[in-house]
């Protein structure tokens, strides 16, 4: 059969000739007028193609006509067409460079929808939060998807930058691409930390504060650096703009920038190193050939990506739309230190290495210290091996600098090392100053009217949940290590929706040698601590 | 079958399911903006109240129910509206508390009934917005303000509840055999439901903290010295009537750089006598 091509060739009156009688064969021409249309889409592709591609099947003709989409198509052209069949094997990547690139594309997605709905300053930050929530259709799928993918992607990088010391994938020549990969380390976490603060609610207010404040302790420019960062020595508007354009302009064009660095060298220079297995294991060589077969990307690493991708999408929105959801606590106080503050959990180590010394060591010159040694691991490592047993101490170092991190990271968490006065540390735990607790999550419609104190009080035999926590409030008082312990719950309705629980623990009071203190009456004194908390009945805490 | 085609079949079935999802999600969504609307409202009025009890109960009252001669109630969303359209405020009550809490009041509008800070020479009530040198800033204002309207008429059973829970109260400590709560708790539930607090200072009670009128920590002692004083006006013998005139008679001497008629005239007639007995009693014990 003659194709377009052909036709030209002929002279113009017999072309025309021929065209008239083609024109005639509707069925004909309406299949040319497809596969002219699929082509352009596929970038390449006929539609003969296509369904071979969807079957399975092997290329239709010769040259492989899915290598031509490598070259028309701008998008494919930065992909190989192929990997060794070794290199592609779940277990040795995990997926998880692919992983950090699209977790990457979805924080983009969804942060630029965000950004439609968010105002970068103090009086209108927080209110926006609120208005995504209330007023925006699927705004908290949104926000959770964002906030979800943010936290998975700092995962994601870690794991595969851990993946990658451990299969010794950062060996000659990939050193430059292990550098790049810490620079990206490096935007990953900034990127997430700044986007902490846009809420602008006391979690992320303090968070931040905390954060920036280390920044202070640079030796010799600390006061700049942080001044930098805060746009003034306390955080406000000036922070709060700077933050944000470090967010959604000056880290994402830093991060496209160095993926695209770092996926150049992967993909055009190197390649995905093969298993240290294949690579030096002693295999045998029909094994061999078959695990360094290629693998085109089209279509069976694209059709896998595409999976991949498909699902995790489908995993972040059940996610978000059931378990998951994005915490927004009260607006931003300058003037009221939260209780227990912490730091994003990615920064947990960080808050751990603060409590064992000097900030200066501790928050900055050791973490720069580690950062440095983490940028030269390749350059120190001149062991040219990667198979795990022919370098067992770089591999010991590895899972001990994992452990490190686990354990610096629960150091980290504010119940660890931080001494609270133990009635503050009672109503703390019972209803927190920020988040949820126990008491709130009873609500206006789980507390009855009434006093309860610890003297008195017993647990009635057929509990309510309300009953339970008093009675857990009334032991803990109990056992606090005070001197004649007493606590009392006043409730009370204030507004026809609105229950005010008054807390309160008072205990005789003792100075620094244990000794009772009398006022001049000779009666002992009594510390107190109180705290109210108030229950409307509309709050809804997820 | 081949893996591509396993993924492309899989690969189907999870995008369909993920616009289930979608629709799911978006079919739940109206009744989920209504209830988050309803929660960050509740929540703002939760934080309101919060900034209510921590700003504003020295003069307006422990309930917002107002202190006599001191500051006026709050504590009915009618009243509110009504008051905005008394001071010829041209919006809504919203807007009415908004302004006046941000600005504060130079000059009371009823100064024969609340006088606020005016006998300390300041404005009678101190502007809260941070744009005028306050500590609130517009956010936590109108959380005030949603507070304050959210004061509405109990309802009958809510009345019933709220009797019930008094009883099981008193009940409850008599059955415990704890006894009578101590003079000092109960003087003290005395002074600050009273508002007392709103004007003087206790300096070891909590909600005292007014100083519009003497402090009255020591007024025990204070209260010998003021019948031994030459310049004393009233009829007191002994310290306890000394207080006691002070309290249902107040202008019978006015204290020396106090001014008269800022005391409500009026406690011999709104407490009890219990209660009055209970305060002369207490307070006279503070030496
Ligand atoms: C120094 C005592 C004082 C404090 C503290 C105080 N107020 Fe006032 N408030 C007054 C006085 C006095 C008035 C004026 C009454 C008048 O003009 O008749 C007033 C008036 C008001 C009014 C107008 C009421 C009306 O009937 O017109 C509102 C609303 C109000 N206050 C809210 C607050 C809030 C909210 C706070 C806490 C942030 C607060 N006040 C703290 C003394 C005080
Ligand atoms: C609106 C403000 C205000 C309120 C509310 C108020 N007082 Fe006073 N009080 C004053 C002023 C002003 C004086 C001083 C002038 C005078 O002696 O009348 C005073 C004086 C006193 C004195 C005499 C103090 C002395 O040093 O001699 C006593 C006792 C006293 N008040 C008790 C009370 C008690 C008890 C209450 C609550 C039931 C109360 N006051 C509520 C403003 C107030
Ligand atoms: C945003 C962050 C990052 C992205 C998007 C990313 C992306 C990728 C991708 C797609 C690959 C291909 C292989 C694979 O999928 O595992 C890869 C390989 C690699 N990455 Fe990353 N990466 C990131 C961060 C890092 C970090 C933090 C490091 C180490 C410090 C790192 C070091 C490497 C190295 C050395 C390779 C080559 C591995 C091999 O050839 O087996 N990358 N990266």
């Amino acid at each position: 059969m003659l194709g377009l091509q052909d036709l030209r060739n002929l002279p113009n009156d017999l072309q025309r000739k021929l065209r008239e009688l083609r024109e005639q064969d509707w069925e004909q021409v309406a299949r040319e007028k497809i596969d002219e249309r699929v082509r352009i889409i596929t970038a390449g592709m006929d539609i003969e193609e296509l369904r071979a591609v969807f079957r399975g099947d092997p290329p239709t003709k010769k040259p492989n006509p899915r290598f031509k989409v490598h070259t028309t198509s701008f998008l494919m052209h930065i992909r190989p067409r192929y990997y060794p069949r070794a290199a592609t094997w779940f277990t040795h990547t995990f997926r998880l460079g692919f992983l950090s690139a699209y977790m990457f594309f979805i924080e983009i997605v969804t942060g630029l929808i965000l950004m439609v709905y968010y105002a970068p300053t103090p009086d209108t930050a927080y209110s926006n939060m609120i208005n995504i929530l209330s007023n925006v259709w699927y705004g908290e799928l949104l926000r959770d998807m964002h906030r979800l993918g943010a936290e998975l992607m700092v995962a994601v990088v870690a794991l595969h930058m851990l993946r990658v010391y451990m299969t010794g994938s950062y060996k000659k020549p990939r050193e430059f691409t292990w550098l790049t990969g810490v620079v990206l380390l490096g935007i990953t976490l900034f990127l997430s930390f700044s986007g902490y603060l846009l809420p602008w609610d006391q979690l992320a207010f303090w968070a931040v504060t905390i954060g920036t404040s280390m920044a202070d302790k640079t030796p010799l420019i600390g006061k700049e650096v942080n001044l930098l960062l805060r746009g003034a020595p306390d955080i406000g508007a000036g922070g709060l703009l700077r933050f944000y354009l470090m967010h959604v302009l000056f880290l994402p064009l830093l991060g496209i920038l160095f993926t695209s660095i770092h996926y150049y060298k992967v993909s055009r220079e190197h390649g995905i190193s093969l298993p240290a297995r294949v690579e030096e294991g002693d295999m045998d060589p029909d094994e061999k050939r078959w695990a360094t077969e290629r693998i085109n990307l089209i279509p069976d690493l694209l059709t896998h990506e595409l999976f991949l991708s498909i699902l995790v999408v489908v995993l972040m929105m059940v996610s978000a739309a059931t378990w998951y959801s994005a915490p927004l606590e009260s607006r931003a106080q300058p003037n009221v230190t939260p209780l227990d503050t912490k730091a994003p959990w990615y920064f947990w180590w960080l808050q751990g290495m603060l409590k064992l010394g000097d900030p200066t060591w501790m928050g900055v010159i050791l973490p720069g210290l580690i950062v440095l040694l983490l940028a030269a691991v390749p350059y120190i490592d001149n062991n040219p091996y990667r198979l795990a047993k022919r370098r067992p101490i770089a591999v010991a170092q590895g899972v001990l600098a994992t452990i490190a991190i686990l354990i610096l990271s629960y150091m980290g968490l504010p119940q660890w090392g931080i001494e609270t006065p133990p009635a503050t540390r009672i109503i703390q735990d019972i209803a927190p100053q920020e988040g949820v607790g126990p008491l709130r999550e009873l609500g206006y419609a789980g507390v009855p009217l009434g006093t309860f104190d610890t003297d008195t009080y017993q647990l009635p035999p057929d509990p309510t949940e309300f009953d339970l926590l008093f009675a857990e409030f009334q032991r803990r008082v109990k056992e606090a290590p005070l001197v004649a312990p007493y606590g009392e719950w006043k409730i009370d309705l204030w507004q026809p929706t609105l229950k005010r629980v008054h807390m309160e623990i008072s205990w005789t009071k003792v100075d620094d040698s244990g000794n009772i203190v009398y006022d001049e009456n000779g009666n002992p004194v009594r510390d107190t601590y109180t705290k109210t908390v108030f229950l409307h009945q509309n709050t809804k805490h997820d | 079958m081949s893996m591509v085609r396993i993924q492309i079949a899989l690969g189907i079935l999870l995008t369909i399911i993920g616009l289930l999802v979608v629709a799911w999600v978006g079919v739940n969504e109206p009744k989920r903006l209504e209830e988050s609307t309803l929660n960050w409202e509740a929540r703002r009025i939760e934080y309101g109240a919060e900034l209510f009890e921590r700003n504003c109960i020295t003069c307006h009252g422990m309930d917002a129910q107002g202190v006599p001669g001191l500051a006026p109630p709050l504590n009915s969303r009618e009243l509110l509206e009504q008051r905005a359209a008394e001071m010829g405020w041209p919006g809504d009550a919203f807007g009415y508390i908004v302004k006046t809490v941000e600005g504060g009041r130079l000059i009371s509008s009823r100064p024969d009934q609340y006088v606020g800070n005016m006998p300390k020479g300041d404005m009678a009530m101190p502007p809260w917005g941070e744009q005028f040198g306050g500590p609130l800033t517009q956010f936590d204002i109108e959380n005030i303000a949603l507070f304050l309207l959210n004061f509405e008429e109990f309802t009958p059973e809510q009345q019933a509840m709220i009797e019930a829970a008094q009883q099981t109260e008193t009940g409850g400590e008599e059955a415990a055999g704890g006894g009578e709560a101590s003079l000092e708790e109960r003087a003290i539930q005395i002074l600050i439901n009273n508002g007392c607090g709103g004007c003087h200072t206790m300096q070891d009670v909590a909600g005292m903290a007014g100083t519009v009128g003497p402090e009255l920590t020591n007024i025990g002692a204070v209260a010998a010295n003021r019948i031994a004083d030459p310049n004393y006006t009233g009829e007191a013998t002994t310290p306890e009537e000394y207080i006691l005139e002070a309290i249902v008679n107040p202008n019978a001497y006015v204290v020396e750089g106090f001014p008269a008629n800022v005391m409500p005239q009026n406690f011999g007639e709104t407490l009890s006598e219990e209660d009055i007995n209970t305060l002369v009693e207490y307070l006279s014990s503070r030496k």
